[in-house]
């Protein structure tokens, strides 16, 4: 098996073993559905509700991808105005870092207050929970710029936006990709969390809000089928994200070189 | 197969004179008692006095860590001395001038930056310092895009990767060639501005004995077909000799300039060359100049081979 494909039936041979297992142990113990259904309820339950479920999930994406947009643009932004003045940086950094520890299940009921469209609010939640590492990347990356290749850019006299564009952002580039890749996944629990703080208004319908309502029905089969649906948008965002990086670094960056090879 | 002058016994200075393209005494660079102490206290270089003249292939040879870099950034304007002055082709109304770090009066140090200054100086670094994300066209093109020179862009860039044999390898990217091939890159990058003047830090140190050979033998072509004026660092006494009209002996920090010695061989050497009896004594020669340095404090010696 060439190197590749290994990549992609390495895991999925692990997966369908854990269903296959999964499957085999609620069989064996005769597990009732209400506390743990088997993968093939699950897979019923879906096909079942699917038009409540995908519309849930279309929520929810809309709010993950709004989340992450926004927090890719203000987290740019962000960064930099960190590398242009150094001053700034130490001046507002702490305060981004106290955006990050802050949990956003304390904060999220004061934001659903003050902001009155249900669906901006939510985004902000996300948002929140997203920025830090495009932030805290970006400007790692627009930092970390070969100083030879500076040296260069300096005694041919670039100018300052010459710089930044031809050589510190893609030099960034790396850096910021990883950072995208933990937010894609931020965003989403952002997302779910804020709706579940919404949810218990009755204010949205996400995904999050189908999982506590299965929950209070004692629905598990509908809950798990919501479940698996945010994991495989988890998955989903994941695997974008590495596409974009993959398309935007394969021909030099070493961490996509292993892919080509 | 050596040089004309190969088995005579003329005057090592004399046989230069005859051998090497021909040399106006127009200055290139003029360093006027440049020291260089950096904020943490390290005092890189004692006042240095260096001129180097257009048509020279001057090599600045030291140990490692006696400032030959240092006062290479100072030239290319990369680091400002803290005394004393630094000034490009002096003669030239176009020459730029800033007061040293020192601030005192009368200093000058020479201004990269400036479209009219950057054609008058290329600098190749130590290592090749290419954009991994760019082409090595788009790399050679770099310095013209950043001037705003797109004009003839395409064709000099062209010029400058045939110089360098790298036409075939215009669209490949940094991490597909090898690392002499990616020097001879960083070398078209800086041929590419038609620079005046062309300053080298040890570019070849980090190559295999074999291509670094070879790159030695091209970057000697180069000069002597482009009528370059360059200024090459080494700490390698065989490279300095096979490749300089004149060799400037550094000794260990603080660097100072302990001697000189003129290399009167003549254009074109050959390999032959490299395993003569002359290539030897002229090593001989600066081995124990370097020693000397090593062991004792002294002033500038003018010396030549015998």
């Amino acid at each position: 098996m060439s190197g590749r494909s290994a990549r992609f039936v390495a895991p999925a041979a692990v997966g369908v073993a854990f269903v296959l297992l999964w499957e085999a142990l609620v069989k064996a113990f005769d597990v009732p559905f209400y506390l743990v259904p088997s993968p093939l309820q699950v897979l019923s339950t879906l096909v079942q509700d699917a038009p409540l479920l995908l519309s849930s999930l279309l929520v929810t994406l809309r709010i993950t991808a709004l989340a992450l947009l926004l927090a890719v643009v203000l987290g740019v932004a962000v960064a930099f105005l960190f590398v242009q003045n150094r001053v700034l940086e130490t001046s507002l950094f702490p305060y981004v870092v106290l955006l990050q520890v802050t949990p956003i299940v304390a904060i999220a009921p004061l934001i659903i207050i003050w902001v009155k469209d249900p669906l901006a609010a939510l985004v902000i939640c996300a948002t929140i929970v997203a920025i830090f590492p495009v932030i805290s990347n970006t400007t790692l990356g627009l930092r970390s710029v070969d100083p030879g290749l500076a040296d260069v850019f300096r005694l041919y006299g670039a100018q300052r936006w010459q710089t930044l564009i031809r050589l510190r952002i893609p030099s960034a580039l790396p850096y910021f990709f990883a950072g995208l890749r933990v937010s894609g996944g931020l965003a989403l629990i952002g997302a779910v969390v804020a709706e579940f703080v919404a949810g218990t208004g009755g204010t949205a319908s996400g995904l999050a809000y189908q999982i506590l309502q299965a929950g209070l029905q004692l629905n598990i089969p509908r809950l798990f089928a919501a479940l698996l649906l945010i994991t495989l948008a988890g998955v989903a965002i994941f695997l974008l994200v590495s596409l974009a990086a993959h398309l935007a670094l394969r021909h030099w960056h070493e961490s996509e070189l292993s892919l080509e090879r | 197969m050596s040089g004309p002058g190969t088995g005579q016994r003329e005057p090592a200075l004399l046989r230069a004179a005859e051998a090497e393209p021909a040399r106006a005494s127009v200055v290139a660079v003029d360093v006027r008692g440049a020291s260089k102490t950096y904020p943490n206290g390290v005092h890189a270089l004692a006042p240095i006095d260096l001129e180097v003249c257009a048509g020279d292939f001057a090599t600045v040879l030291g140990p490692s860590g006696c400032g030959k870099s240092t006062l290479l950034r100072m030239i290319g304007g990369l680091s400002t001395p803290t005394a004393g002055s630094v000034v490009l082709w002096p003669q030239s109304p176009t020459e730029a001038t800033m007061p040293s770090a020192a601030g005192e009066g009368g200093h000058r140090v020479h201004i990269a930056a400036g479209r009219r200054a950057k054609t008058e100086l290329a600098f190749v670094f130590q290592s090749p310092t290419l954009m991994p994300w760019a082409s090595v066209e788009r790399n050679v093109r770099l310095p013209l895009d950043l001037a705003g020179e797109a004009d003839d862009g395409a064709l000099r860039v062209e010029a400058a990767l045939r110089l360098v044999a790298l036409s075939d390898f215009a669209r490949v990217y940094p991490r597909e060639l090898s690392g002499g091939m990616q020097m001879r890159a960083s070398i078209a990058r800086a041929l590419v501005t038609e620079p005046r003047l062309l300053v080298m830090d040890e570019p070849f140190g980090a190559l295999d004995e074999i291509t670094r050979s070879r790159l030695d033998r091209d970057i000697r072509e180069l000069w002597a077909r482009r009528s370059l004026t360059v200024l090459f660092v080494t700490h390698s006494i065989y490279e300095a000799v096979y490749l300089s009209t004149r060799v400037l002996v550094m000794s260990a920090r603080p660097g100072r300039i302990i001697g000189e010695l003129a290399i009167g061989e003549p254009h074109p050497r050959t390999d032959a060359f490299r395993v003569s009896e002359r290539y030897a004594r002229w090593c001989k020669q600066l081995s124990e100049m370097l020693a000397a340095g090593s062991d004792e404090a002294g002033g500038t010696r003018p010396l030549s081979a015998s």
